[in-house]
């Protein structure tokens, strides 16, 4: 995957799973934006990543993978 | 082809490829417009692109608002591609679609994607959603459920479920006994558990309401006589316990006791459930499912467990042991589900997820959910009457390898060695199956004398003529055959099961009788016996002497229609021959799992197919002032036909009404009806009632006795109401109808 795939795959997947528009995530992007992004859907955000990025997160970057920004960072760096 | 020829072709290929590196390259550092040229010259080319390049181009587009581009090249290009790769690009142009407020282009797309590959989640979604958009809640429930048919993942349950969850109150009205209302209650998060139940209720047919009881509360939403479980007012409740929850020091406790200490620990445990479920049955009638509790993979003993007086292996199979020797003493609403065996079959390292566990208290993994909420399935399928009562069974190829009309008696597969022994292996377990009350039948294209000469003489079969019910081994088509074995052993065509080897057989079968439960049969056949034991529509929730005997009961039915067949001139003189006694009598402790079950299952001789549960039952014969709820037990000289009716009066000074009256099918015919009304009004007369009530709800199914009343005498007594439900009543001072002749009342 190149890189604007994978940050296209993340936002589909965030907006597939908290049920919202892809074009309401951007950048800036955090939790306390969306109201649909409680601790549960987080879970589920995270399970939901890791099937369409094929990857795993440890238990302390689910923790904080709480933001778009985050979830780039972290996401790239483990496919680099 | 010429050396210059040849270097013009490779150089066409490199400089082709160098184009579709330049649009990868700039597309990835964020930059459309140098992309564009680029593009245009591959486009140039006429030759069809490759997916990905599209993909990403037009994705880039799209997100840059530049819709009419986008859709101009998804258009030109999607036609040129492998039929595989177009399902994204089609969504993609159908998402350009919407978004440029072509609305009917995109759902033509999206109706076409679902129409052709249903399982494709992203367009059943949209599809829904845009459905749901336009008021119309139904056609979007139902893409929904198809969508977690055909694809049952995680993600395809839980967001099915989120958008059924707003649908729901625009939903057109459930049928009758459709409805369910289930409670959920526990030690851990169950929210994703629930989204499984909901969906497989109404993947059933069900229209479930649910309640999902707090993180832990469950306790309390029990002590508590006021709490919302009881204000919910559940049919069902489902009580998931942990016992790293309820009894989380455990490991570190067992280490610093002794083996006495131990096993008085465990009957604190069951002294603790026991009260629990002593309050909660007190206070509803609903059914009850708890569950025992699976050994965890590692002990605190280590290897040394099996060594230790009570260790931890004892302790579990002490108390799961314990619990459902407790629970089926004491608690008739109560069932123990067996989560020990489901755990196991999913693999205990699969069922659980420490992640999950640590960071949501989530307790049951993404890989324990379908199997859990599956076998709670099995639960609510039985106790809402859904359970296949027939497995229709293909010969070739499904009972036996090969086809006896081709390879001959000699050349079957069948016997010890692989891969015959597959189909013993399946003929066992249909066996068992028998054993235990499913009917057998046969469907199968082949030359009566061919095929009967294996069921007969074929050393290694194990199942033999006698085992099926009914047979139809001849070359008409399948669906006829099935309907017309339904019609032979009386019971309805949608408590059929089929079971065919043949694809074509079975495509056939879900078109012309989708009320049949057709089975996706694996195409090895060493998998044919996991598939039967995965099915969730064979079970009883608990086995009565009726069901061990169903196949003796079937064969002197066998013999029963020979007889009719015989006497086919004189209907009395059939019906005094047959020498009928009747055991007519209030319902007991013994009889009242099999009322309950009659209640429960009986469709076509019903006159108001009213369910209830084994707890209803018991409530209702418990007050004898008010109710009266009768058995029926048929005998005759072929043999005991068991308990095969029920009729529950509702008693008031001046009349009484008959508020259930059912037979099952098997003693259809017989007039045993006139027996029992005659009996009731015997009573009746006995206790000052001047009028007998009946009541008649019509159904799909039991049209059988729409005109019962008015046969047996009763006058209309109000007009019909809207949904066809009529009223009846017989005055018994006038002449009324007594006890036929030919049939004998015993005590």
């Amino acid at each position: 995957m190149t890189n604007s795939e994978i940050r296209r795959t993340i936002r589909e997947v965030m907006a597939a799973t908290f049920e919202i528009d892809p074009d309401e995530i951007d950048n800036q992007t955090r939790q306390q934006d969306i109201d649909s992004w409680t601790s549960l859907a987080h879970l589920r955000l995270i399970t939901n990543l890791e099937q369409a990025l094929n990857l795993r997160f440890t238990m302390k970057e689910a923790t904080v993978l709480i933001s778009y920004a985050e979830i780039e960072k972290t996401v790239l760096a483990k496919n680099s | 082809m010429t050396q210059y020829h040849q270097d013009t072709a490779l150089e066409a290929v490199i400089q082709r490829a160098g184009w579709e590196r330049a649009v990868f390259y700039y597309l990835e550092q964020d930059q459309l417009e140098p992309a564009l040229p680029f593009f245009s010259k591959l486009q140039a080319l006429g030759e069809p692109l490759p997916a990905r390049l599209v993909q990403s181009l037009t994705e880039a587009l799209f997100e840059a608002k530049r819709y009419e581009e986008a859709s101009a090249i998804l258009e030109a290009q999607i036609p040129a591609l492998p039929e595989k790769e177009q399902t994204v690009l089609r969504d993609l142009l159908a998402r350009i679609y919407l978004k440029a407020g072509q609305t009917e282009q995109a759902t033509k797309i999206w109706v076409d994607l679902f129409t052709t590959q249903p399982d494709y989640s992203p367009a059943a979604l949209r599809l829904a959603d845009y459905y749901a958009k336009r008021e119309q809640a139904d056609a979007a429930a139902s893409v929904l459920l198809r969508l977690v048919q055909v694809a049952p993942t995680p993600q395809n349950y839980l967001a099915a479920y989120s958008r059924l969850k707003r649908l729901k109150s625009k939903l057109s009205s459930p049928a009758p006994n459709t409805t369910l209302r289930l409670a959920l209650i526990g030690t851990s998060t169950l929210n994703d558990l629930l989204a499984y139940l909901d969906l497989n209720c109404r993947l059933a047919g069900l229209r479930p309401e649910t309640y999902l009881g707090g993180f832990n509360q469950y306790t309390q939403e029990i002590l508590n006589p006021t709490s919302t479980l009881y204000e919910f007012a559940p049919d069902l409740i489902i009580c998931k316990l942990d016992a790293v929850l309820l009894f989380p020091e455990i490991e570190t406790k067992l280490l610093t006791m002794n083996g006495e200490q131990r096993r008085a620990e465990a009957e604190t445990i069951i002294e603790r459930l026991t009260g629990l479920l002593g309050t909660l049955t007190n206070r509803t009638t609903a059914t009850v499912l708890i569950n025992n509790f699976p050994l965890p993979e590692y002990s605190p003993f280590g290897i040394a467990d099996t060594r230790e007086e009570f260790g931890q292996a004892s302790f579990y199979s002490y108390l799961n042991d314990k619990l459902s020797k407790t629970i089926a003493q004491r608690f008739p609403t109560v069932y123990l589900v067996d989560e020990e065996r489901v755990v196991s079959r999913v693999g205990k390292r699969q069922a659980t997820d420490d992640r999950l566990w640590l960071m949501a208290r989530e307790t049951v993994s993404e890989k324990l959910r379908p199997a859990l909420a599956a076998e709670y399935t099995r639960y609510i399928k039985a106790l809402k009457g859904q359970t296949r009562k027939c497995l229709v069974l293909d010969l070739d190829n499904t009972l036996w390898g090969g086809i006896v009309g081709e390879d001959g008696f000699a050349g079957l597969q069948l016997g010890s060695e692989a891969p015959g022994n597959a189909y013993n292996s399946f003929q066992q377990t249909l066996l068992q199956f028998s054993q235990r009350g499913i009917l057998l039948a046969i469907a199968s294209k082949n030359n009566e004398a061919d095929a009967m000469e294996v069921l007969e003489k074929h050393p290694e079969m194990i199942l033999r003529p006698s085992h099926f019910a009914a047979k139809r081994i001849n070359w008409q088509d399948k669906p006829t055959n099935l309907r017309e074995i339904a019609q032979e052993l009386n019971i309805g065509v949608d408590s059929l099961v089929f079971i065919d080897d043949n694809p074509v057989e079975r495509a056939l079968m879900r078109q012309m009788l989708p009320q049949v439960l057709t089975v996706e049969m694996p195409s090895d056949p060493a998998l044919y016996r996991r598939t039967l034991l995965e099915l969730l529509d064979l079970d009883v929730l608990a086995l009565t002497q009726e069901d061990l005997a169903r196949q003796r009961l079937y064969q002197e039915q066998v013999a029963r229609q020979q007889f009719e067949t015989q006497h086919s001139t004189d209907l009395e003189a059939f019906l005094s021959d047959l020498q009928m006694t009747l055991q007519i009598a209030p319902a007991n402790d013994l009889t009242l799992p099999r009322l309950a079950q009659l209640i429960n299952k009986t469709n076509q001789f019903n006159l108001t197919t009213r369910r209830y549960t084994e707890a209803q039952v018991r409530e209702m014969s418990a007050t004898p002032e008010d109710f009266l709820v009768l058995g029926v037990r048929v005998q005759d000289r072929f043999g005991d036909n068991g308990l095969t009716g029920v009729a529950i009066i509702k008693k008031k000074e001046t009349y009484w009404k008959l508020d259930s009256f059912l037979l099952s099918c098997r003693v259809m015919g017989r007039t045993i009806e006139n027996a029992i009304i005659g009996y009731i009004i015997e009573m009746a007369q006995a206790a000052g009632v001047e009028r007998l009530i009946g009541e008649y709800i019509p159904t799909a199914k039991n049209v059988v006795v729409a005109s019962l009343y008015p046969n047996l005498g009763f006058s209309p007594l109000e007009a019909t109401t809207e949904k066809g439900i009529t009223l009846w009543q017989l005055l018994l001072n006038e002449s009324v109808p007594s006890v036929p002749s030919w049939i004998k009342l015993v005590d």
